[in-house]
């Protein structure tokens, strides 16, 4: 598997604040990484850089496993913040412009991408006069209209309503594997971000505090049901044999289950009929989002302004 | 880069500003000239003004004073500004261009077209002027003074679009482009000509008005152009295109797209 995207100790400073530490990246080719963080952590000031709009104070950047980076940056589609178009002219002439300036030969192209994103019908209307969610779908299209190997969207479903959101979720998941698109995404809606991303980059003030792959998040972030006894490898054989549950083993004195935590009672009376200890049965494990928040910083939703 | 040039060629054909302040400039010189008409038939035999004045004084008048030029910058600060404001840049930015390539494509765009603006607005004053006026008595030797002082006038416009992109390059806000262009254009030829004088004070032989483009645009001659005139006023476009096309450019390759 090809790295995508590889940054390595990328900094880059406003006056005395450092927007973004030292941090080292890697995308590799296939992912969908989910790049979280509370506003203001960096997220679009790094892919910004990725991007050519900011330039590093310090750090490298690989594409596709080169360096000459004004030349990779052609197979990269982007919506950074909001999208860039003039709004006193149509969806379809902004797109136009995008179709000229960037050489692409075939004129049916345009009105693919209009299509693609669901605005066919909007074509023709002024961008002043589109709502919130028909303009991120107009910055898609235009992410789209060169079809990039690796795309990179700075909530891309701000504004979308849920229909909206589930299209651009669904569009995303077919380009990644469909046509093997990588892509660099970031959101502040956690649960959208969580179907779809196959790795996590976690941002905090700056600086990367964990990258994690969605299946290790998978397990850190499921409830189970924590036994303390005084055989964990009897305790696990009984609760197969008796229940047909699985666990799993964490050490002589420690079984963790992550099935049927609707029926903790006859579990605990299986374990304890059975002669075996049963010293504590306690729910562990936390959820996705309290996960981040801790990761991220935010103590608490409410006003906590959190944002992935 | 030819490229860059299609994609600002589509956005000229879809963009009315340039066909408002075009049109606002042609109403405005065909106002001058009616009220001008007016004034000459009230006047009855006393003397017809825009007789006397004539064609190539007309021009001078709206073309040395900067009239012209104005309405070009205020195109120019609207074109500018509007990749930024509306965040169009990033389309093209990063996407297979270098940075020098981008603003050239952009800078190279703005003045042509704003320069071909400045030509159609010098074939109204033209055209209003032959219907309104008639043809001067030179004959030819009429048209050749007036092509040459179209031809050194664009030249002068040329460097102020380079100095205007090279500003709301810089400023990157609709407000201060403007603000900013408008303040060198109508300012600049006083403050100029203030240091001339405060440098002759000081006793020192320096005149900076001979070489500062709004001057040399105020100060062109419209007929007998002194060789010496023509040497400096060429030279001084060509400086004061590339000048800040440079600063501009440099400028555009550090600075970080909003």
């Amino acid at each position: 598997m090809s790295e995508i995207l590889k940054t390595e100790r990328l900094t880059k400073t406003y006056g005395k604040s450092i927007a973004v530490n030292k941090v080292s990246v890697t995308v590799q080719q296939g992912d969908i990484y989910g790049l979280i963080g509370k506003n203001g952590a960096g997220k679009t000031t790094f892919m910004r850089m990725v991007l050519g709009l900011a330039s590093p104070d310090n750090g490298q950047i690989e594409l596709f496993g080169k360096t000459d980076l004004e030349q990779q940056r052609k197979h990269i589609g982007s919506l950074i913040e909001e999208p860039g178009g003039y709004p006193g002219i149509s969806a379809r002439d902004n797109l136009e412009i995008i179709r000229r300036a960037q050489g692409i030969t075939d004129k049916a192209v345009t009105d693919h991408m209009l299509e693609l994103v669901g605005l066919e019908s909007a074509g023709k209307k002024k961008v002043k006069n589109f709502s919130m969610g028909m303009k991120q779908r107009l910055g898609l299209a235009i992410a789209l209209i060169r079809r990039p190997d690796f795309l990179i969207l700075d909530e891309p479903i701000n504004g979308l309503d849920p229909s909206g959101i589930r299209e651009i979720r669904d569009l995303l998941l077919k380009l990644n594997q469909e046509e093997q698109v990588t892509v660099l995404i970031s959101s502040h809606i956690l649960g959208e971000l969580s179907k779809i991303a196959t790795r996590y980059g976690i941002l905090r003030d700056g600086v990367l505090v964990e990258e994690i792959g969605a299946k290790k998040l998978d397990v850190t972030c499921r409830r189970y049901l924590q036994l303390t006894v005084d055989d964990a490898q009897r305790t696990a054989v009984i609760l197969s044999e008796k229940l047909g549950i699985s666990s799993t083993v964490m050490d002589s004195h420690t079984v963790c289950v992550f099935e049927k935590l609707d029926t903790t009672e006859e579990i605990n009376y299986a374990v304890a009929v059975s002669g075996i200890a049963l010293k504590e049965s306690r729910f562990a494990g936390e959820d996705l989002e309290s996960y981040f928040m801790e990761k991220t910083g935010v103590s608490s939703l409410p006003g906590g302004g959190f944002n992935a | 880069m030819r490229n860059l040039l299609y994609g600002e060629w589509y956005k000229w054909k879809k963009n009315k500003a340039f066909w408002i302040c075009l049109l606002s400039a042609s109403v405005m010189i065909l106002l001058v000239y009616l009220t001008m008409t007016a004034a000459a038939q009230a006047m009855g035999a006393t003397g017809d003004v825009l007789k006397e004045t004539g064609i190539s004084g007309m021009a001078a008048q709206f073309a040395g004073g900067g009239f012209v030029t104005m309405f070009g910058a205020i195109f120019l600060c609207i074109w500018v500004v509007s990749d930024y404001t509306h965040g169009a840049m990033k389309n093209v930015v990063g996407k297979g261009y270098s940075r020098t390539q981008v603003f050239l494509a952009k800078h190279l765009f703005g003045t042509v077209i704003t320069l071909i603006m400045n030509l159609i607005i010098f074939l109204v004053i033209l055209t209003i002027g032959l219907i309104l006026i008639g043809m001067p008595d030179k004959g030819g030797l009429f048209f050749q003074d007036l092509l040459i002082y179209f031809g050194l006038q664009l030249l002068f416009g040329a460097a102020i679009s380079s100095i205007v992109i090279a500003v709301c390059e810089w400023s990157r806000n609709m407000a201060a482009g403007i603000g900013i262009t408008m303040a060198v254009l109508i300012f600049s030829p006083l403050l100029v000509q203030g240091m001339d004088l405060l440098l002759s004070v000081l006793r020192l032989k320096i005149s900076i008005s001979r070489y500062w483009i709004l001057n040399l645009m105020a100060d062109c001659p419209t007929e007998a152009f002194p060789l010496r005139f023509l040497v400096r006023g060429i030279l001084m476009s060509v400086i004061w295109t590339l000048l800040p096309l440079a600063i501009g450019a440099a400028h555009f390759r550090k600075t970080d797209i909003g």
